[in-house]
């Protein structure tokens, strides 16, 4: 006979593995963990969670997570409103701020798959068209997910974006710094190839 | 590069089971079902990730089995190594060099290998997804861009479809037509390259075995128009593309599906497989092992001769249900 869990663990199992990446063995080991640790600390799991959720929404122009009605780079003096940076997930802000980048960005909140039932109605591109109707931007770059998703989405933006007569720019696509050659795939490579430069 | 040893474990009937091999001439004997051409679908597996006869990977394994495996030891210019892919129901293939985890296309290029099958007949013969199938494989073996390319183009074809079925068009066809053309054409370029290179090759062998025209494959792509794309939205699937596009074997000009013979077939068939096997060597640099499954039964002394005369340097392994002459010699033989 299976070993059978008591039914308040089971549910606890059966939440954690509604988390990305954690799969039933994982959420098992969890739940194992916080039965097992003092009862403050799950307690102040539980209620820390609590809280990021109450207190943590959407920034009202970019989408990105917020502890107020702006987030702090859409707040900041220091930054250049005139660039735009498209992104599909607010994760991908914390990314592209690791390049040293210090325009602003949009969040879509996805990218265009039938296959997942996300339409350009699901992604935040109305919002985007009503910003780029009141700032005035400069130049937008769309840093979209170098797969499919990623690339039809970035060729229904430019369709859109076309009527605005604005700079639109595309990440380069290449091989990763501190990678070697010979372990990059080849059509990563002939990626990089298409979008050489003159040296 | 050659092969030393094969060891199977719940593949088709075997239930674990290993065999050895020399440089040469191997001929496994056995009456029908006894399971040789199973034994080269298992090195023909390990060779592409892909069997000769079917695309229901599930059905290599054996019956009333989760999983099976297949291991390959092989002796190549880098030195010995071992090569294996585990299969399971529940969860596609993983392949191992030397015990590491690859990719699955990193296996096309270390173990390359042409097979000869008396199917052959019946997918020159058949349907046009079979020849594309038997020909996607074949280029994925000298070309370690294409697999990517293809997976692409079926990923990008899922979406769209998934658009057409919902007819729910919120003015992304467009998108995604677009990207599935760039993606076609990508692939028919690919193709193209490929069927020029066999058709080249195809012209020299075509005198040796006898024809007076020259045994070539034609492809055409299957491509986009306006009156596709209104077809699409009636039918809610897509349908042209790479995935609707045809290869067909010819002798000079006349079509070998409808108007060819069975023998013609057969020889275009050998030819095809020779036209490759020159085109492996070249690209990868290594010779490849030749897979022969009962290719001997149904041809006459003269092509039998000339057969073994072209392989003579090769690594070949032979299947029969009788030793025929030519292979008296067989430097190793396996009974089943």
């Amino acid at each position: 006979m299976r070993y059978r869990l008591p039914a308040p663990v089971r549910s606890l199992v059966n939440e954690l593995t509604k988390l990305p990446s954690i799969g039933p063995r994982s959420a098992e080991r969890l739940a194992y963990y916080l039965m097992k640790s003092p009862k403050e600390e799950a307690l102040n799991l539980a209620a820390t969670i609590r809280e990021a959720k109450e207190k943590i929404s959407s920034c009202v122009l970019c989408g990105g997570l917020a502890d107020s009605e702006k987030c702090y780079i859409c707040s900041s003096d220091s930054r250049d409103k005139k660039t735009l940076c498209i992104v599909e997930n607010p994760q991908d802000i914390a990314a592209i701020e690791e390049s040293g980048y210090m325009g602003i960005y949009h969040v879509l909140m996805g990218s265009l798959s039938p296959l997942d039932g996300v339409t350009p109605d699901d992604l935040r591109i109305s919002e985007l068209v009503e910003r780029i109707k009141t700032e005035q931007f400069d130049e937008i770059i769309l840093a979209l997910d170098p797969n499919v998703e990623g690339e039809a989405t970035a060729i229904y933006l430019k369709d859109i974006l076309k009527s605005f007569n604005l700079k639109i720019t595309q990440l380069a696509y290449g091989i990763p710094m501190g990678g070697n050659l010979e372990y990059a795939d080849g059509m990563t490579l002939s990626k990089a190839l298409e979008g050489r430069r003159v040296y | 590069m050659k092969l030393e040893k094969l060891s199977l474990i719940n593949f088709r009937n075997y239930k674990n089971r290993d065999f050895e091999f020399v440089d040469g001439v191997n001929l496994i004997t056995g009456p029908n079902g006894s399971g040789k051409t199973n034994l080269l679908e298992a090195l023909y597996f390990a060779s592409t990730t892909a069997s000769q006869r079917t695309s229901n990977k599930k059905i290599l394994i054996k019956n009333g089995e989760e999983s099976s495996r297949v291991k390959v030891f092989l002796f190549g210019e880098e030195g010995r190594f071992d090569l294996e892919l585990v299969s399971s129901l529940s969860g596609g293939t993983q392949a191992r060099i030397n015990s590491n985890k690859v990719k699955n296309s990193e296996i096309l290029s270390s173990f390359p290998a042409v097979i000869f099958s008396p199917e052959d007949i019946e997918v020159i013969k058949g349907s046009r997804s079979g020849i594309r199938r038997m020909v996607n494989i074949n280029i994925c073996q000298i070309n370690s861009r294409y697999i990517d390319l293809l997976l692409k183009y079926r990923k990008i074809l899922r979406e769209r479809n998934a658009l057409l079925k919902a007819r729910t068009d919120r003015g992304t066809l467009g998108v995604w037509t677009t990207l599935l053309r760039e993606s076609s054409e990508e692939i028919d370029r690919e193709r193209q390259i490929f069927i020029n290179k066999i058709n080249k090759s195809a012209e020299d062998l075509s005198p040796e075995f006898g024809l007076n025209e020259f045994v070539n494959v034609n492809y055409r792509s299957s491509n986009y128009t306006d009156n596709a794309g209104f077809r699409d939205e009636e039918l809610g699937y897509t349908s042209w593309g790479a995935h609707r596009a045809g290869f067909y074997f010819q002798l000079g000009s006349r079509d070998l599906k409808d108007e060819g013979s069975r023998g013609e077939a057969r020889i275009s068939a050998l030819i095809y497989r020779f036209a490759f096997r020159q085109m492996l060597e070249e690209e990868t640099g290594k010779s490849p092992l030749i897979l022969m499954d009962d290719v001997f039964s149904e041809l006459d002394s003269v092509k039998r001769r000339l057969i073994s005369e072209k392989l003579k340097n090769d690594q070949v392994i032979f299947t029969a249900t009788e030793k025929p002459e030519e292979l008296e010699k067989a430097d190793n033989v396996i009974a089943l």
